[in-house]
């Protein structure tokens, strides 16, 4: 299947609505590893952990067709990089559902699997973005590394990304969901 | 080293060594004069007749002064400037038409990310690189090795592929420069000297990339908007999208339904063949450029073959119309997520061509024979898109550490992602005898491909007997 129809799918599977472009991208990088695939082939270390232009560009495809609205809301002000504070929400518009419903009759078992790995990642912690975010970054260092790393190594890590995660209980809570969703075996 | 001297409209004195001279005299690479740059966008822009061979030149001056920009050993800029002359060798006649049909006859055969459109040119770029007999005396096997390897994945700095293969590279510089001059446009023009004197080495993720001081992204930004105006106005002109259409599907003909032996033998690659196989489709690929293919096609014994029409409309410029188009975006929802994908498009286009061809022939009274109706989708990627590709974006050095050049850009930063378009077109060989018959045609086209599109690709029911199964 197409990303961008997978994309459609997951926003489907979501309820129709994503609160965040940083959410959504985090929320993708686990369900990537969820249905088994490698999400190293696609995304790359950015500001707010891994992050794909595939989803990028599937989002602005899908937006350009219709299919998906994006919804700005400002929060006045700038983040440390400079950008002003705002989120950029997503919704499926009414041609969006009726094209995601045409999917899942096009693609039943591809779809119960998205809806499937979407459930797990639910159950596993509704985390939001910020949350969500460390948990991506600490995955991602995680996988990167050949043996097990301590809190001080994973903040370590994250600084030659470019990435800061001062907060010893953030990394703790991170890595508990990634322990329930089996992405991670080694204590810290 | 003696250092030779060649004239160019673009960079003024290209020096080039001994080394790089002999190379330059080997046949793969006097090959390039004989392979327009832009194929036949010289039906639109009679001064687009430029070659790979002097656009050749033109990177591996480009690639040497970014070299020198910044900082790159000697050894590794003698490499760099090599891969620049070797780096569009594999290019076959007609220039990405070729890279079109060898994708279309071979792209079955291949699997997975192989199936994207420039995995089986860089596959045929390397076996020439690393086999070809007229390359084996300039260039040692070891530098063919090193060559190969840059072009195909890069070395252990990123950097030296970037200077090659990047969002910035000198590949782009050039032809963007080139093009738009041969042309006659404005579009592609950039402050080149300014980019250089800006260029830099960034540590991003311990690794040394190719970057720019901040005084050099105004630079920057002009070389981006330039990359997405020539796109637009110049490499998707809408008669440079049918003359291209045109030449891909007459070679596709001539390989496929009209079988003719030499074009089966250009565009087969023999995949899974061995060393023997590869190394004599190599030394026939090398036989081939735009002129020697157009006469062995409209020879006298393949007069009535579907590549041979198609190449006498294009000597007489008698060009296919563009009879229908539309954005992906105003098709009907279901339509939207199956229109984009290849393999669906491939699936069902014999039955859309055939479709319209019947619709044509009724509105104009003409058989109009469908293997001429060319079904045509193609993207226009978004403005701030131009500046990155696979590897991320070009990163703009700033406060000790370094950011995307789409967010350090006040322009960029403004624009929005999600501006890019999908476009359906279709073309066939009409013509009109007057204006109103022109728009009694197009409006017919208008009503009726909508409906045969949306019957073609909307599958039937699972209960149905007719009903296909997916692809």
């Amino acid at each position: 299947m197409m990303s961008r129809n997978e994309l459609l799918l997951v926003l489907d599977a979501f309820g129709g609505n994503v609160q965040g472009k940083t959410l959504l991208q985090k929320r993708i990088y686990f369900l990537r590893l969820l249905l088994g695939e490698n999400p190293e082939e696609e995304f790359r270390a950015y500001y707010y952990g891994p992050y794909s232009d595939t989803v990028s560009d599937d989002l602005g495809l899908l937006r350009s067709s219709g299919l998906v609205d994006e919804r700005v809301r400002s929060f006045g002000g700038s983040d440390p990089n400079g950008f002003e504070r705002a989120r950029y929400d997503y919704r499926l518009t009414d041609h969006g559902r009726t094209a995601s419903e045409f999917l899942k009759s096009r693609y039943p078992e591809e779809s119960a699997r998205i809806g499937e790995a979407v459930a797990r990642l639910r159950a596993a912690g509704e985390l939001d973005y910020v949350a969500l975010s460390i948990a991506a970054k600490t995955h991602y260092i995680l996988s990167r590394s050949s043996r097990p790393l301590v809190r001080d190594e994973i903040r370590k890590e994250a600084r030659k990304l470019g990435w800061e995660i001062a907060d010893d209980k953030r990394i703790d809570d991170a890595v508990s969901f990634l322990q329930k969703l089996e992405l991670a075996n080694a204590p810290v | 080293m003696s250092k030779w001297r060649v004239r160019d409209p673009i960079h003024g004195f290209i020096e080039l060594d001994r080394r790089e001279v002999a190379l330059l005299d080997t046949a793969p690479l006097q090959r390039l004069r004989g392979i327009r740059q832009l194929a036949m966008a010289s039906l639109v822009y009679p001064g687009a007749l430029h070659t790979r061979f002097d656009h050749t030149l033109g990177v591996t001056d480009v690639a040497g002064r970014m070299c020198r920009a910044l900082n790159v050993e000697e050894d590794a800029t003698r490499l760099i400037r090599l891969a620049a002359l070797l780096h569009d060798v594999g290019h076959g006649p007609f220039s990405h038409v070729s890279e079109s049909v060898l994708q279309a006859v071979n792209g079955s055969a291949l699997s997975g990310k192989a199936k994207r459109k420039d995995k089986i040119h860089e596959l045929v770029t390397r076996e020439i690189i690393l086999r070809s007999s007229g390359l084996s005396g300039p260039v040692s096997a070891n530098d063919r090795e090193e060559v190969a390897r840059l072009l195909a994945s890069g070395w252990d700095k990123r950097l030296h592929r970037d200077v090659v293969s990047g969002p910035l590279d000198a590949d782009k510089q050039d032809y963007l420069l080139r093009d738009s001059h041969f042309c006659g446009v404005s579009y592609g023009h950039f402050d080149v000297h300014q980019l250089h004197a800006s260029l830099r080495t960034v540590d991003l993720s311990e690794d040394e990339v190719l970057g720019l001081e901040g005084g050099g992204l105004n630079s920057l930004e002009q070389f981006v908007l330039a990359k997405y105006y020539m796109t637009t106005q110049v490499y998707r002109h809408k008669v440079r999208l049918i003359t291209d259409q045109m030449l891909t599907r007459a070679l596709h003909l001539g390989s496929e339904a009209d079988a003719l032996p030499f074009l089966q033998r250009l565009y087969r690659y023999p995949l899974g063949g061995g060393e023997r196989e590869i190394r004599d489709y190599v030394e026939n690929y090398l036989e081939w450029h735009d002129a020697r293919l157009e006469e062995e096609i409209l020879r006298v014994e393949h007069r009535d073959s579907g590549v041979a029409e198609i190449f006498r409309r294009l000597r007489g410029r008698r060009l296919f119309k563009r009879v229908f188009e539309t954005r992906v975006a105003d098709l009907p929802p279901n339509l939207k997520t199956i229109v984009p994908n290849a393999d669906d498009r491939d699936s069902r286009r014999e039955e859309v061509e055939t479709r319209i061809a019947d619709l044509l022939s009724c509105i104009t009274g003409t058989a109009v024979p469908s293997r001429f109706v060319v079904f045509h989708f193609y993207k226009i990627e978004s403005v701030r898109s131009q500046s990155r590709n696979s590897e991320g974006s070009i990163q703009i050095a700033s406060d000790g550490g370094c950011r995307n050049f789409e967010d350090a850009s006040m322009i960029f930063a403004s624009i929005d992602e999600g501006l890019k378009e999908e476009k359906i077109e279709v073309y066939a060989p009409v013509a009109y005898r007057d204006d109103k018959e022109k728009k009694t045609l197009l409006r017919r086209c208008r009503e009726e491909i909508p409906r045969i599109l949306e019957e073609a690709f909307s599958p039937l029911p699972a209960s149905s007997p007719e009903s296909r199964p997916d692809p």
